[in-house]
């Protein structure tokens, strides 16, 4: 008999020496390698100091330091001159939006760029420029974009208090009026504890963030349609899903047939969003 | 001075509303007839003597307010006894000692008594004290338990503090703590097991951190024996067959076994790295997959079980599967379907095997259908399935995926170092499975394979991205996510009604009434009569198609 092993040793980013399994087997892997992550560093430092409220009434959160600065730097390879990803809205309808984000970061394999900073406004996504050092220790914006990792402003990923939560089975966006009773809330904590340990997510290809479920990985970034209520520093909340990783025709041919044409056009987020309040 | 609202019997078994254990320092299982058995809601553990119910509850009133102060003697030191007040345990009161940290503690209506040279103590002496002799609680040092009527334990101590003859001293009732370890352990880099923390590990770890009896085998590529934090026994080598589990060095994957086992029960409390889901179980190590893609006979399969069954282990913890969607062959569905029967005197082993994270379905035909099998899928820690999680109806729960591990020591394996962070897949929840089932197998190592089985999977929590069936099941998440306290908690025996237990007559008042806020307790037998009712009608809901 074929056994196997079931932790994902062929997918899982082992920062240096799985990136170049993936090169070899993957025509667009760039998850893993320009995810940011390096090596599990062990590092010691304080307390992670994210809140996770996972009790289903809205967060409580009070601008406080993001811990683990120096891990983020490290894993995520965080930089400290800003990106010039675009943010342009494609579209906008009785208050609801679909922002483009540039999120390439000059494309796989390329020098690490910092994330594509931005805030969620009454006129649309609005890009923050600022590079990722400098909002490890601001306030100015809620939401940052590289490749496929999205960020949220609090736990360690900002001193914010931009929290999310996935709404229930079967919930849609068009249906989602109000904020759901039941939705936990969760800060970013993909460094946890005393020693800041790295949280990996569920692919093994980047940090475990609040909105990493958007997508599933097999041969390709396909998108799982999950609708997330994103609650905001000053109390407002939007309902937010991910439409599209690659170009919107890679997309779909991605999440139908399990592989994205080439050139995929992966780091283009294409992000659907409304406030809800 | 006796409440005429508080009368138990001296064996009554004293229950709160959630289900309660009993563990001692030695980790052996008590029910002992003086002891009542209280759990609070912070899940520490209480013992009280249902003396104290019978005694300090039925001479005073609760909510009573006292303040008073006394002395009594124990051996050669004089303690001060300030009394608090009576509460649900009996009256409670702070005992101080020079040079000693003052503690709290409850004084029931008995004493302990001995002779001061040693000597046996006859009623005679007893009676000439007005003390009348409970039971010889431990004739090795001639010590026995006695009440006097009117007093409780402290003032009968206070009275003969100064007796020549007689060493005296109340027998308090003390909170004792079911852990031997400390919780949080202090391993260095526990905190960053959030994966423990998303079940609520420490409520579990406050009821049993398991027993070095309790083994878990991880049937894998083999552990690293020289491993700091792994707490291994002799492995075996299926694969080669032979006495060494270790996994090659310098090959991809080799650290697999390790990073398994570290999940499972890593060494707790001892400073070092991680803490494993059962931190003070056993683990041996079953090297069968050597890594590549070669075939592998079903001989070794065979023969990974059998070493299993031989070592008597609780659990056996399987993160490993078959590439293709394989029907079971017959001698392996024979020796899984026999681990859980034999071994640990016909008690059994619960075998736990990953989901697998092709995202397919799998199916009852393969190793995860076997009757009796755990099957564990993976869940964030926002509890969300893992995108690649295998599901069906073989699903039974899920996990967290446990990301920090033990590794290869040194250079070799995932990471540097010891330790690593990368672990991932349903491989990575399945041990936490095994661990809890660990823990339970150490608090009740009583119990049968079927019933460890039955406790886990009877008291998932939900998962809220589950759209369960009319059973329960869901596809992805099976019955939902482990809840170790839960589980724990689902095995502590039903306790018997207070005041109908076997030897109520002679010291006890016919006709008594249990004490509705004693120890917090709801020991009323109608009251437990229902409990046990609803549960038998929710079991069915609840529990596995494939309970053995």
């Amino acid at each position: 008999m074929s056994h196997r092993l079931l932790s994902l040793l062929s997918r899982v980013a082992l920062p240096v020496t799985s990136a170049a399994l993936l090169l070899a087997c993957d025509p667009e892997p760039e998850p893993g390698t320009d995810a940011g992550m390096t090596d599990d560093t062990g590092g010691t430092v304080e307390d992670t100091g994210g809140t996770v409220d996972d009790t289903g009434t809205a967060p409580s959160c009070v601008e406080h330091e993001a811990l683990c600065q120096d891990e983020s730097i490290g894993m995520l390879m965080l930089q400290s001159s800003a990106s010039a990803g675009a943010i342009t809205e494609e579209g906008t309808a009785a208050g609801e939006f679909t922002s483009h984000i540039d999120a390439t970061a000059g494309g796989f394999g390329a020098p690490p760029q910092s994330f594509v900073y931005a805030r969620f406004t009454e006129t649309g996504l609005e890009v923050v420029r600022i590079d990722d050092e400098t909002a490890l220790e601001s306030n100015d914006w809620d939401i940052a974009f590289r490749r496929f990792v999205m960020r949220l402003n609090s736990g360690v990923s900002g001193p914010g208090c931009v929290e999310a939560g996935r709404t229930g089975p079967g919930t849609t966006f068009d249906a989602l009026t109000t904020v759901p009773g039941d939705v936990a809330f969760f800060a970013e904590e993909y460094f946890s504890g005393d020693s800041c340990e790295f949280i990996v997510d569920a692919t093994g290809m980047g940090p475990q963030t609040v909105l990493s479920s958007y997508f599933a990985y097999a041969s390709c970034l396909s998108m799982t349609g999950n609708v997330y209520i994103v609650a905001l520093g000053d109390g407002r909340h939007v309902k937010l899903q991910v439409l599209s990783y690659y170009t919107p025709a890679a997309q779909d041919a991605c999440d139908s047939t399990g592989t994205a044409p080439m050139p995929s056009g992966s780091g283009n987020m294409r992000v659907r969003w409304a406030f809800v309040d | 001075m006796r409440s005429p609202l508080v009368r138990v019997s001296s064996l009554a078994l004293v229950r709160v509303s959630s289900l309660a254990l009993v563990r001692v320092s030695s980790l052996a299982l008590v029910r002992v007839s003086s002891l009542a058995l209280v759990r609070v809601s912070s899940l520490a553990l209480v013992l009280c003597l249902v003396g104290g119910a019978r005694g300090a509850a039925q001479l005073r009133s609760e909510g009573a307010s006292e303040t008073t102060a006394s002395r009594y003697r124990d051996g050669d030191r004089w303690l001060t006894v300030e009394r608090l007040g009576i509460d649900r345990y009996g009256s409670r009161v702070r005992i101080s000692l020079e040079g000693h940290p003052s503690f709290e503690a409850w004084i029931g209506s008995d004493a302990l008594v001995r002779r001061r040279d040693g000597g046996a103590l006859d009623d005679d002496a007893l009676a000439a004290r007005a003390l009348s002799r409970r039971r010889h609680l431990a004739p090795s040092i001639g010590l026995s338990v006695v009440a006097s009527e009117g007093e409780d334990g402290l003032e009968i101590a206070g009275r003969l503090a100064n007796d020549p003859e007689l060493e005296v001293t109340p027998d308090l009732l003390l909170r004792h703590t079911a852990s031997e370890i400390t919780v949080p352990p202090n391993d260095p880099r526990y905190s960053g097991q959030r994966y423990l923390a998303r079940i609520d590990i420490e409520d579990a770890w406050a009821i049993s951190t398991g027993d070095a009896a309790s083994t878990i085998a991880v049937v894998d590529t083999g552990c690293d024996a020289l491993h700091p934090d792994l707490p291994l026994l002799p492995g075996y080598d299926a694969y080669d067959d032979d006495d060494d589990p270790s996994p090659p060095a310098s090959t991809e994957g080799n650290a697999h076994g390790t990073e398994c086992a570290g999940i499972v029960a890593a060494i707790g409390d001892n400073g070092e790295g991680i803490a494993g889901t059962c931190p003070e179980c056993t683990l041996r190590c079953v090297r069968l997959l050597p890594g590549g893609d070669a075939p592998i006979a079903i001989s070794s399969d065979v023969a990974a079980f059998q070493h299993a069954i031989d070592w008597d282990v609780v659990a056996i913890s399987n993160s490993w599967g078959f590439r293709e969607a394989v029907a079971v062959p017959s001698p392996l569905r024979a020796i899984m379907v026999a681990a859980q029967t034999m071994g640990r005197g016909g008690l059994g082993a619960v075998v736990v095997f990953a989901a697998g994270n092709e995202n397919r379905e799998i199916t009852l035909g393969e190793l995860y259908g076997v009757e009796g099998v755990i099957t564990v899928g993976g869940i964030n820690i926002f509890d969300e399935a893992a995108p690649y999680s295998n599901h069906g109806a073989a699903v039974d729960l899920v996990a967290p995926l446990g990301a920090l591990t033990t590794d290869i020591t040194g250079p070799d394996g995932s990471s540097p170092g010891d330790y690593t962070s990368s672990f991932s897949g349903t491989s990575s929840a399945c041990p936490v499975v095994s661990g809890v089932i660990g823990l339970l197998a150490s608090a009740y190592p009583e119990a049968t394979a079927a019933e460890l089985h039955d406790a886990v999977i009877a008291t998932t929590r939900s998962a809220r991205f589950a759209t369960p069936d009319e059973n329960g099941h869901d596809p992805l998440y099976g019955y939902g996510i482990v809840d170790p306290a839960g589980a724990l908690a689902y095995l502590a025996p039903p306790m018997p009604d207070a005041g109908v237990v076997a030897d109520a007559g002679a010291e006890t008042d016919a006709g008594v009434v249990v004490e509705p806020s004693g120890c917090g307790c709801s020991g009323q037998g109608r009251a437990r009569s229902f409990f046990g009712l609803a549960l038998l009608l929710l079991l069915p809901l609840a529990r596995t198609r494939r309970a053995l």
